[in-house]
């Protein structure tokens, strides 16, 4: 196959639609949609006014749930796109509705346990820090069955962990905006849907789930990374971060702390603990990057200053404002290198098996035809 | 380039397989060992006669439990819901909370609307009324006649002195069912009261 280097970038999909994985995920989020029109449908058609709240808050909840994890929440540059819808609907669909059947069974069982007065206290907190984080983190792990450069680093499994959470949140917000009505008597249903999205977006959301999963999903993320470190030490580590995610879902929901600082602080707490983790993660990712970064460099694929100006998105706009009327190729030279240096990341891959990668951005450089063998998934 | 044998990921080569059925696997274990352990646990507490049970917001409504009657404990919650089950009869007490002083009309017709959702989902619901009502306990509020699918009996809003807040009561049981019951949940409805905030 004959093609321009500078147009046809040697980008194999990052989603294969031949894999367990993919249809694992699929199968599962259609469940789990069944499961959610079977509870919510008829409520929907009973309120459609609540519905219609619901649906427009969910609309701009998920464009801003997707620009901050595309712009954000991964060092370098975004998680593709099918990655991300992928992400989006497990946590909104599979996950979402797997809990709402999983919950069902564990809340059911701690009231007869714990008698009213104690599972009122106590039962959520007993219940979703295991199903909601497992069916999360089940995602997170799905997706890097779905191919080997979905989920190939730990700040990879973050980033995708914050998008199944927000996923999940916002489908939970959806779901707890039409209960809201059941719990105001059914009096003046809108506003008793706009007073609940009001607390879990304004109050709680900063906090919520996205923060949980994306700790989990870093967990994941360095457990499958092809990073060369002991298998005992990966699975620590993601034993770890699914710990400290569900501790931090169980103090989110347990009675401790109550009350309006309660409801305000402990999203607060989450997302310091957020904070920290994606800085020991974008740490981490950078150190591979500018190793991989310098190994390109003394192998004359990048010039020096084309390698500082990559790893940071406005860097690289700044380099790229110097080119003028050539901006448009020099932009496109600039993706190559990009996927180039995302090629090295992981470790144990051979650098010899990047030689596409190169001979694009040689090629893009000298504006010369590629001749390539179509990339095979 | 072969992707599926090149170790971007841990996840390469036959993991492929294994790792999706795994986390299947997982999550079905998951699944069976919380239906054993909700199976494991009775489903229902028989309550003490006269036990006076608090619940809602603030767990500011009261409710005194006569003979006889089981609490579905799976399907209550002490912040919102009780059910209470005494042979065919059935008690579903629910709490509401307003978010503005609400008139007893408004309270009426907002539980008619929430019995749309049974409704759409093709069950037979008819609710008669309202007639105003009061208990013995001087709380005050509406009665209708109520048919939900084969089941027939009363739906009661009995609301607190501000109007903030109310318990809806849903009493259903087969047509047949015995005066006992009928007499035990008309004893039940009658103690249902509110405490003064504080």
């Amino acid at each position: 196959m004959t093609v321009y280097a500078h147009a046809a970038v040697p980008r194999p999909p990052a989603v294969s639609a031949r894999t367990l994985g993919f249809w694992t995920l699929i199968a599962l989020s259609a469940f789990g949609l069944w499961t959610l029109r079977k509870d919510f449908l008829p409520v929907v058609m009973a309120f459609p006014g609540s519905a219609v709240l619901d649906l427009v808050v969910l609309a701009v909840s998920l464009a801003v749930a997707v620009w901050i994890a595309r712009r954000f929440l991964r060092p370098v540059q975004a998680p593709p796109w099918s990655g991300t819808w992928l992400a989006l609907m497990w946590g909104a669909f599979g996950a979402c509705g797997l809990a709402l059947v999983m919950n069902g069974l564990l809340l059911a069982a701690w009231s007869r346990v714990l008698g009213l007065e104690g599972a009122g206290d106590w039962a959520a907190a007993l219940t979703a820090p295991v199903n909601e984080e497992a069916v999360k983190a089940a995602g997170v792990m799905l997706l890097a069955c779905v191919s080997t450069r979905l989920v190939r680093s730990t700040a990879d499994g973050f980033v995708y962990g914050a998008l199944v959470g927000f996923g999940f949140q916002l489908m939970e917000n959806f779901t707890y905006g039409l209960n809201g009505v059941a719990l105001a008597g059914g009096v003046d249903p809108v506003a008793a849907t706009g007073q609940v999205l009001w607390v879990r977006i304004l109050l709680t959301g900063i906090g919520s789930h996205w923060t949980m999963s994306a700790v989990a999903g870093a967990g994941i993320g360095y457990l499958v990374s092809a990073s060369g470190r002991s298998t005992a030490r990966r699975v620590w580590v993601a034993v770890g971060c699914m710990a400290l995610a569900m501790g931090m879902h169980w103090l989110f929901d347990s009675p401790l702390f109550g009350g309006f600082a309660g409801a305000v602080g402990k999203p607060l707490v989450n997302f310091a603990i957020l904070i920290v983790v994606y800085l020991v993660v974008r740490r981490g990712f950078r150190a591979r990057w500018d190793e991989v970064a310098e190994e390109e460099v003394r192998a004359g694929s990048l010039a020096p200053v084309e390698a500082a100006s990559l790893s940071r998105r406005r860097a690289r706009r700044r380099y790229l404002r110097g080119f003028g009327p050539v901006r448009v190729a020099q932009e496109r030279m600039q993706q190559l290198q990009l996927d180039l240096l995302e090629e090295r990341v992981p470790r144990l891959l051979d650098p010899a098996a990047a030689q596409p990668w190169r001979d694009a951005v040689t090629g893009a450089r000298q504006g010369t035809l590629v001749e390539r063998t179509p990339l095979m998934l | 380039m072969n992707d599926i044998g090149a170790a971007g990921n841990a996840v390469h080569g036959r993991r492929r397989i294994w790792v999706p059925l795994a986390v299947v696997g997982v999550l079905l274990a998951l699944i069976v060992g919380e239906v054993a352990f909700a199976r494991s646990q009775p489903d229902g507490v028989a309550v003490v006669p006269d036990t006076v049970i608090e619940f809602g917001t603030g767990q500011r409504a009261a409710v005194q439990v006569g003979d006889g009657w089981v609490l579905d404990s799976a399907s209550s919650d002490a912040s919102a819901r009780l059910v209470l089950v005494r042979g065919d009869m059935v008690v579903e007490l629910s709490s509401v909370t307003f978010p503005a002083p609400t008139s007893p009309d408004e309270m009426w017709a907002g539980m008619d609307r929430l019995l749309d959702i049974e409704r759409r989902q093709g069950i037979e619901v008819r609710l008669d009324g309202p007639s105003e009502f009061e208990n013995a306990a001087g709380t005050a509020g509406f009665q209708g006649k109520l048919q939900v699918g084969t089941r027939v009996g009363q739906a009661f809003v009995l609301a607190d002195a501000e109007g903030e807040q109310a318990v809806e009561v849903q009493v259903l049981a087969p047509a047949h069912a015995g005066d006992d019951e009928r007499s035990a949940a008309a004893a039940l409805i009658d103690s249902i009261a509110f405490e003064e905030e504080s």
